[in-house]
């Protein structure tokens, strides 16, 4: 086994503590996500999304600020923010907030 | 007051005008500026969420979400009573997360396999 690897099971923030397991957890929210994009507009919830949004954005500041630093949140966080900044995208977008495009040439 | 902060803007503020407050006050203005505190307490949102969410058709809901919301809320319930001292604030949170998702759940599941059951009989004696 490498050094390094040795280093990351003895770690404050390593796989015998619960400051791993838990943003372990936090990543069945990603992956649920990920799976929801393929899915219609109309079920995604405005509500959670926006929510969602704004939580992975405080804990990404909340990982990188707790001592000791704990990187893997931050990286499971900010992946969230991706995906859920997407969804609400795609929310708005189905809600008429992002407005057209372009009129279609259909109509003239 | 031995409060030692990395960050220089609570270290400005502190000195500027908290040392003269008591240590009790001081303690609060700390906690109320700090991530510390607003990030697990946003975590309440989640639930709100989903309980703003009741009022929504099952249709809408999404399954792979609401397990994800209740298993992560079942997993750190166990977590916050595991770790010294236990955080009774974050096994709330995350209590009322499973709770809201696995209601959520219920509603689904009752929709998509409870009530077809219902749906279908009149069929069959028709």
């Amino acid at each position: 086994m490498s050094a390094a690897f040795k280093a990351f099971l003895k770690s404050p923030v390593g796989p015998k503590t619960t400051h791993f397991w838990g943003p372990v957890s936090n990543w069945g929210i990603i992956l649920a996500s990920v799976a929801d994009t393929k899915k219609p507009p109309e079920m995604i919830s405005g509500n959670m999304t926006g929510v969602l949004c704004v939580y992975s954005a405080l804990f990404v500041r909340f990982a990188w600020m707790v001592r000791p630093r704990n990187y893997f949140l931050m990286v499971t966080h900010s992946c969230n923010e991706c995906v859920q900044l997407y969804q609400l995208s795609r929310w708005a977008r189905f809600q008429g907030f992002l407005g057209k495009k372009k009129e279609p040439e259909a109509e003239e | 007051m031995a409060h030692t902060s990395s960050h220089s803007f609570v270290n400005n503020v502190m000195h500027g005008t908290l040392n003269k407050l008591s240590p009790a006050t001081c303690d609060f203005y700390l906690t109320i500026i700090a991530v510390h505190f607003w990030a697990p307490t946003f975590k309440w949102g989640i639930s709100i969420a989903n309980i703003a969410d009741f009022a929504k058709p099952p249709e809408k809901i999404s399954y792979p979400q609401q397990v994800a919301v209740a298993c992560t809320g079942i997993i750190w319930s166990r977590y916050s009573l595991v770790i010294t001292p236990k955080n009774w604030n974050l096994f709330s949170v995350n209590v009322a997360m499973a709770g809201t998702g696995l209601y959520q759940l219920s509603r689904k599941i009752r929709q998509d396999y409870l009530s077809g059951e219902k749906d279908a009989a009149p069929q069959l004696e028709a």
